[in-house]
Order: structure tokens, then C-alpha cells, then sequence
């Protein structure tokens, strides 16, 4: 069988900057919050990966994060295998309860603009075309999994994370699992109901056709920072515009310019980021990301540029 | 050290917003409040100069400080509304006779005209002789079904272009949970719209939809506004208990997850191949219906035949009951007005009011006097 490590998502190769590193955290009262900046850097060469991935943990603001940072990498690194051992369906054992579960965290983190590519019974999987996920074991509720392992003689195991064991209120995602477990205890049938509910879901047109997140790559949806901005008013009343539109100064030694990628995350992915303390070194894969936008950015501008080529003066 | 405000950086912060955790002072609270509402109505299109706008007046916290905000806002940016009280009267006794005198003290204390339809004068049963016949259990579903046409008929009384309603961002977010946990996919798609046209006459709207009701209760205490605040005699629905328990243990944890729900729920889109139920005309008083009688009419009639449970539980289940005990008109009921009619003469005050305009503008003879 095949195995990945978490920290492989900080396996650099070669010499050149290959993290991007958060910047500016914004957020901070009296700014605006329209700046999320990241810098690119080589990475301190002493760290392993392992204490690499543990600073990006420490780094995040809180459990909720922390789980969230480790489904994408886990994520990640499912859809890396998958590639590498050229396996086209995917097949993921989430039970019927896990799912509506995920659904009810999910949308309380604000990714409702994708959720039925992180849900759904079948779904590309994190947005490649080359992998498809599959989810069967939908119809089963996890007591039921439970008993079918225990009569069946199936080993398993507790894969611990970072909430196993908290109370309730430590993380969103501990706090749904209770609630959704509690509720359908006394409404028998509400994770099959929710479960149907998500089959009904589709994405919009605009998800469709959006950017990908270069954290999580799901569709970023174009106006995230604007709708917030506009809900969440953070100005003095006789003042016109910001009071602070403190641009990040780099005086630091590594003079790399920094690079405002705000449109170039989900909503939920600001959140996430927004409350990371500043210096924190994101996974390697979030430059690919970038730059493979980029890439096709660039390609497309080129393909638009050539059609018109004989009218530019 | 007393802290200054986060926003301002010159008065000290009295108090913690719940939306975002700032340290802010009065001020600056009470403006960005106000500016978020403002930024909600003015995003959405919600209404244009001239509209005549009824705002749903219970006499608790949302509606009065809907009442003040939006006449604020009215003065402020000049969105140039008629601004007018409406309020339902659903003859609960001790509750109810309370609350409405804070909306006749709104009345005075805003300076708008105001409005009140009874449950008794429109469909001739008030709540406490429906708790009567049908008992605690299912009143909630009669008084939501009478409350929303009762608020309909009022606004066409007066003939408005638009209500608005109290919902906060709380009920919002409540409402997603709820549908999502009991599948009710047409309803999830619907329920993040902020204006809906419903009877295609008059268009409802939440101005509120992005305000905490931590910030309403705070920005009505600030205010020293006049509010009345008290449960419902009659125990509230207990399934939307659960939304409501899960939506405080959300916001404990990360207090941004109210907005987050919300932006997911505007988010979510129904499949394009998925039944929705078609919207008609009840054949009985002409309301909006996705059968062919309303609601509203199926459970006046369970009333007046003494078939509590109609529209309610089950057909097979009430036949028995009715061999069980033959049923007994209640004569109590009054025809209701059918809504054609009510949407005539609403027309017909509209063209009076118009021609009055035109007259005084035109400065023809018969300026000014009435008929």
C-alpha cells in the first residue's frame, strides 16, 4: 500500500523559494480588511519538515483552524497518491453520519460555495478532473458501521486529531459531530435526511467557472472580502475612507515583494488565514497552486492576444 | 487603563461587539450599526423614493428597533419612504395587550402612523379561543399561517408597497440550520433572499438579515430605546429549539459563524432537475398557495367543523376521530375578505392618491379638496 507523510507537504527540492509566507494578518482593529499579502520565502533550512508543519499548526488561530489546515492537507496529499498511482475513482469511507455532520460544519465555516464538491456522492475531487471521488458507504450510519465491525471481526483503530477527547465547545467541527449524533437520537431519521438534502444541492454557475482557492482549492468565490467589508463596517464616523491603509513595509533582509492574493482565496480560507499569526509558512503546494492559476491565466491571455493580434497598434 | 476604541482611537470603548470582538465606544457603535443596515438596504435594491413602506410592529426589540433605524435612515441618506406601523393583534391575552401598547408608544415616540389588525376582526377567532379548541400543542403552526396573511391583508388595507420585518441574522442563520436538518430543500433555497414578492403585490423584506440580535439588544439598550420583551405565553416550537441552542454554542466558538451561515446558505443552490412545488391561488380567498386551498382556510375550517387537527395531522387518522365524535359547527367564524377584493380597493386608494398628486401639481381647479 501506499503512504504519505503530513510533513511531505513540506518536502522542498532545490534551492529556490518555494513557501509562501503569510505577511499580513489583517484584521487588526482600525485596519480595513481588504489585505491578505503573502511573501515568498526559502524557509528557514534548518527546520525539518516535520517542525515545519508543527510551526504551521502552532501558527493557526484556533482548533476549528487547525482542522480545517489538516483535512485540506490531508486532502492533498489523497489526491497526490491517487495521481501517482494513476487510480481514477477515488473511494472515501465517509458513513452517513459523518457526512451530515460535514455538511452542517461546512456550512457554518462559511463553504457553502462548495459544498457539493465536498460532499457530494460523486465529485471531482478537489477540483481535478483527473480524480473522481466516490463516497458508498452514504446509506450507513456509523452505529451501524460499528456493529458490522464488531460482528465481522474488523480491526480498527481511533485516528486521534486535535480535538479527540475536548469538550464539545473546543472546534465547530467537535461541536456539530455531538449535535447532529444528539439530534438524530431523538429524530430518528435526521442524517439520512440530511444526507438525501446534500444530493439535492448543486454548485452555481459562478462556482463552476471561479478561480481555485490556492489554499484549498475549492472555487473562491469572487467577491468574499467586499460582501464582509460591507457587513462588518470598520470605519469612524466622520471619516470617508479607511482610517488605516497601513501597506505591509518590507524592511525585512529578504527584499521579496509581497503579493496581495486575496482574490485568490475562498471565504473561508480568509478566515482561516486571518487569524494565523504573521511569519507562518504555508504548505508547498500552495505556490503550486499559484502559479499553476497562473500559468493558465497567462495561457489564456496569450490564446485572447493572438486573436486580436493584427488590431493592436 | 480605560481602552480607546478601535475604530476611532479617540473615545474610550465602553463596549465589546459582538460581530467582530472590538473594543468600540458609543459612537462609533451606533454608526457602524447603522451603516451595515444602511449598506444591506442600499446593496439589495430594497426599496425606491416613494415607496410606502409598512414596517411589522410587535412592540419587541427587532421591530422597535426596526422602527427607529429605518426612520434614521429615512431622514439620513433621504431614501424618501412613507414609514407606517403595522402591527397584528392575535388576541393573547396578558401577552399581547402589553406588547401592543409599546407600539402605540412607538406610535408617539416615532411620530409614524400605525395600524392594527386582529386574528378576532379578520377571521373572527383569536389565539386564546384556538388554544381552546385545539390545545398547547399545535397553536404555533395556526398563529405563524394567520400571522403571515394577517400581515398581508394590512398591508393592502393601507395600501403599501412593502413590508419589512424584523428577522435578524440569528433567525436567518436558525432558518438555514433548520431547513438543512429537516430537508426541506425548497425552502433552504429561498429562505436567504432578502425581499420576496410572495403575493406578487406586496414585497416583503429583513433589513436585519446581517444584524446580530446581540447588537439589536445592545443597540436598543444604548438607545434607551422602548421595548417590550417577554416569551409567548404559549410555549414556542420546540424543533427550532435546537437550531437556536446549536446557532449559541456556534457563536461561543467562533463568533463570526452567524455571517458564515449565512454566506453559505446564499451560497447553496437547488438541482436544476428537483421538484419545487408550484406556487397558486387559494380557491377559497384568492391568497397565495402552493395547493389549492391555503393553509390559512384548511385550518379555519378544521375550527368551524370542530376537526382541531385538520391541515395538521393525517386524513385516515381524522376519519376515525370524526366517526369517533361527530363534528359541530362553531358559527364563530367570519368570511373572510377574499383577497381580489382587497387588492381592488387597494388599487382604488393607489389611483385616488395619484390623481390627488397629479391635481395638486398641476395646480388644476380642483386642487386640494377631497372626496
Amino acid at each position: 500500500c501506499i503512504v504519505a507523510r503530513l510533513e511531505d507537504v513540506f518536502a522542498l527540492e532545490g534551492d529556490q523559494p518555494a513557501l509562501l509566507e503569510l505577511v499580513h494578518a489583517t484584521i487588526a482593529p482600525g485596519t480595513s480588511r481588504d489585505q491578505f499579502c503573502v511573501r515568498l520565502a526559502k524557509g528557514d533550512e534548518s527546520m525539518s519538515s516535520r517542525e515545519r508543519l508543527r510551526a504551521l499548526f502552532a501558527g493557526l488561530g484556533s482548533a476549528t483552524d487547525r482542522e480545517d489546515m489538516l483535512d485540506i492537507i490531508k486532502s492533498f496529499l489523497l489526491a497526490r497518491l491517487a495521481r501517482q498511482a494513476q487510480c481514477s475513482p477515488l473511494l472515501l469511507g465517509d458513513s452517513g453520519t459523518r457526512i451530515a455532520a460535514k455538511l452542517v460544519s461546512l456550512t457554518s465555516r462559511g463553504r457553502g460555495f462548495s459544498l457539493p464538491l465536498e460532499v457530494g456522492a460523486e465529485a471531482p475531487f478537489l477540483g481535478s478532473s483527473d480524480v473522481t471521488a466516490y463516497r458508498p458507504m452514504r446509506e450507513y450510519i456509523m452505529k451501524e458501521i460499528a456493529f458490522f465491525n464488531l460482528w465481522t471481526g474488523q480491526r480498527s483503530v481511533v485516528v486521534p486529531t486535535f480535538t479527540t477527547g475536548a469538550p464539545e465547545a473546543a472546534s465547530i467541527d467537535r461541536l456539530t459531530e455531538a449535535f447532529v449524533v444528539g439530534l438524530d437520537r431523538d429524530f430518528a431519521s435526521t442524517v439520512s435526511t440530511v444526507c438525501r438534502t446534500v444530493q439535492k444541492l448543486e454548485l452555481r454557475p459562478e462556482a463552476k467557472t471561479a478561480a481555485q482557492c490556492i489554499v484549498c482549492r475549492m472555487p473562491a468565490e469572487a467577491n468574499a472580502q467586499e460582501w464582509r467589508n460591507r457587513l462588518t463596517v470598520n470605519v469612524a464616523p466622520d471619516r470617508q475612507s479607511p482610517l488605516e491603509q497601513q501597506r505591509v513595509s518590507t524592511s525585512s533582509a529578504d527584499s521579496q515583494p509581497s503579493l496581495d492574493v486575496t482574490s485568490r482565496l475562498c471565504y473561508s480560507c480568509q478566515s482561516l488565514l486571518h487569524f494565523a499569526k504573521p511569519g507562518v509558512a504555508l504548505p508547498a503546494f500552495c505556490l503550486e497552486n499559484y502559479r499553476e492559476h497562473d500559468n493558465d491565466f497567462q495561457q489564456r491571455r496569450e490564446d485572447l492576444r493572438q486573436q486580436i493580434e493584427e488590431f493592436l497598434i | 487603563m480605560p481602552r480607546q476604541c478601535d475604530i476611532c482611537h479617540d473615545a474610550r470603548a465602553i463596549v465589546r461587539r459582538p460581530k467582530t470582538g472590538q473594543s468600540i465606544c458609543k459612537e462609533c457603535f451606533f454608526h457602524v450599526f447603522e451603516t451595515e443596515v444602511h449598506n444591506t438596504i442600499v446593496d439589495s435594491k430594497l426599496f425606491k423614493p416613494g415607496d410606502r413602506v409598512g414596517i411589522g410592529a410587535s412592540g419587541g426589540k427587532d421591530s422597535t428597533v426596526l422602527a427607529y433605524v429605518m426612520k434614521a435612515l429615512n431622514d439620513q441618506y433621504n431614501y424618501g419612504l412613507d414609514l407606517y406601523l403595522l402591527s397584528v393583534d392575535e388576541g393573547i391575552s396578558g401577552y399581547r395587550d402589553d406588547s401592543l401598547e409599546t407600539v402605540k408608544r412607538n406610535k408617539e415616540q416615532y411620530g409614524l402612523p400605525l395600524l392594527i389588525v386582529s386574528y378576532e376582526q379578520l377571521y373572527g377567532w383569536s389565539m386564546d379561543s384556538i388554544v381552546a379548541a385545539v390545545g398547547r400543542k399545535n397553536n404555533c403552526t395556526f398563529c405563524g399561517v394567520f400571522r403571515r396573511q394577517a400581515l398581508d391583508r394590512g398591508a393592502l388595507m393601507l395600501d403599501l408597497d412593502h413590508i419589512v420585518t424584523g428577522h435578524n441574522a440569528d433567525d436567518v442563520a436558525e432558518t438555514i440550520l433548520m431547513n438543512i436538518f429537516r430537508g426541506d430543500i425548497s425552502r433552504l433555497g429561498r429562505c436567504t433572499e432578502i425581499a420576496t414578492t410572495g403575493d406578487g403585490y406586496v414585497v416583503r423584506s429583513k433589513p436585519f438579515k446581517y444584524a446580530y440580535e446581540k447588537e439589536i439588544v445592545m443597540y436598543a439598550y444604548l438607545r434607551r430605546l422602548d421595548y417590550f420583551s417577554t416569551e409567548c405565553t404559549y410555549s414556542p416550537n420546540a424543533y427550532r429549539g435546537y437550531a437556536r441552542e446549536f446557532l449559541k454554542g456556534l457563536e461561543r466558538v467562533r463568533p463570526s459563524a452567524i455571517l458564515d451561515i449565512i454566506h453559505s446558505g446564499e451560497a447553496m443552490h437547488v438541482a436544476a432537475d428537483v421538484q419545487l412545488p408550484s406556487l397558486d391561488r387559494c380557491e377559497r380567498c384568492g391568497y397565495i398557495s402552493s395547493n389549492s386551498v391555503c393553509k390559512a382556510c384548511v385550518l379555519l375550517e378544521g375550527l368551524e367543523k370542530g376537526i382541531p387537527k385538520l391541515g395538521i395531522s393525517r386524513i385516515n387518522k381524522l376519519a376515525q376521530d370524526q366517526e369517533a365524535c361527530p363534528p359541530d359547527r362553531r358559527e364563530q367564524a367570519v368570511d373572510v375578505v377574499h383577497f381580489e377584493k382587497l387588492r381592488e380597493e387597494a388599487l382604488e386608494m393607489r389611483r385616488e392618491r395619484q390623481r390627488r398628486s397629479a391635481c395638486q401639481q398641476s395646480a388644476c381647479a380642483c386642487a386640494g379638496d377631497s372626496v
